[in-house]
């Protein structure tokens, strides 16, 4: 199924490589803030990917759940 | 005066192909969608002709109860094909695009699409339309089984499919997109590209039913 592929991409997406990249800008963040270069970003970037399934949350929280019920045919939930 | 057998026959072997036309119709459909971006389509173009098409094939038998309706008799299509060349057509025919366009020449189409998306990436471009373009080319026998279980036994049958496709696209797809456009917002965030239009997005994608219901009344 279609919807099979975009699920689990996501998944990966969200539980490997976003992880991997986590630790990837600390590191990238420790090494400009010892050369004394701008770091922030990175860091704001390792926190948000490990972030990335609860700002999912967090966004979902908006949108309730019983507006998915509802038939276009019928308009009604 | 009866029909000839062989009109008869003539029919049925058509409206007994209509799956796999079907098919056929889902792998131009992504193809198409390749060409016209791969995460998104254009209206009016190939993807949107072709999925119509597909499901078209797929309910055909029951638009044709259109002309019952306006009183127009059509000759009955059931049962097997009596004429044995025409038997042999259609299962060779069927043959044909199961085995060889559906298991072997799809899978051969995705991988080149994940090639393309490896150069696409190489390139500077965005490899997701070829990822996008490679699951839908895969999930072909399971797209087309989705829109059969869709499909109502009424004339209406064409538009409960398309109802059913909007609402799994709503349903199924567009929360994962979701996801997706987070991942990005965040890779977009860390190399300083604009990042909120894509939040913007995640969340049109998880409120696309109530977006809807917001048009529509």
């Amino acid at each position: 199924m279609f919807e099979n592929g975009i699920v689990n991409l996501t998944s990966w997406l969200g539980n490997v490589i976003l992880p991997t990249l986590s630790g990837l800008f600390f590191a990238i963040a420790l090494i400009r803030f010892v050369g004394g270069g701008q770091h922030q970003s990175w860091l704001y970037g390792g926190f948000l990917c490990l972030m990335a399934s609860g700002i999912l949350r967090a966004l979902e929280g908006f949108a309730p759940q019983q507006a998915w019920m509802i038939r276009i045919s019928t308009g009604r939930l | 005066m009866p029909t000839p057998q062989i009109l008869e026959d003539i029919l049925r072997l058509l409206l007994q192909l209509l799956p796999a036309m079907a098919l056929i119709c889902l792998l131009l459909a992504g193809l198409a969608l390749r060409l016209e971006g791969g995460s998104t389509f254009s209206i009016g173009g190939g993807f949107t002709k072709w999925m119509l098409w597909s499901v078209i094939m797929l309910t055909l038998p029951q638009l044709l109860l259109w002309s019952s309706f306006f009183g127009l008799p059509v000759p009955s299509s059931a049962g097997a094909i009596g004429t044995n060349w025409l038997a042999g057509i259609h299962n060779d025919v069927s043959v044909f695009v199961s085995s060889f366009i559906v298991a072997r020449l799809t899978i051969v189409l995705a991988a080149y699409f994940v090639i393309r998306a490896v150069l696409d990436g190489a390139h500077g471009g965005h490899p997701l339309g070829s990822i996008v373009t490679a699951m839908f080319l895969l999930a072909i026998p399971g797209t087309a089984n989705l829109i059969s279980s869709m499909q109502t036994s009424s004339r209406f049958a064409a538009v409960d499919v398309l109802d059913g496709l909007w609402n799994y696209l709503g349903d199924q797809i567009m929360p994962a997109a979701a996801g997706l456009a987070v991942v990005a917002a965040i890779i977009n965030f860390v190399t300083h590209r604009p990042a909120m239009r894509l939040i913007a997005a995640a969340l049109g994608f998880l409120t696309v039913s109530a977006l809807w219901r917001l048009v529509s009344t």
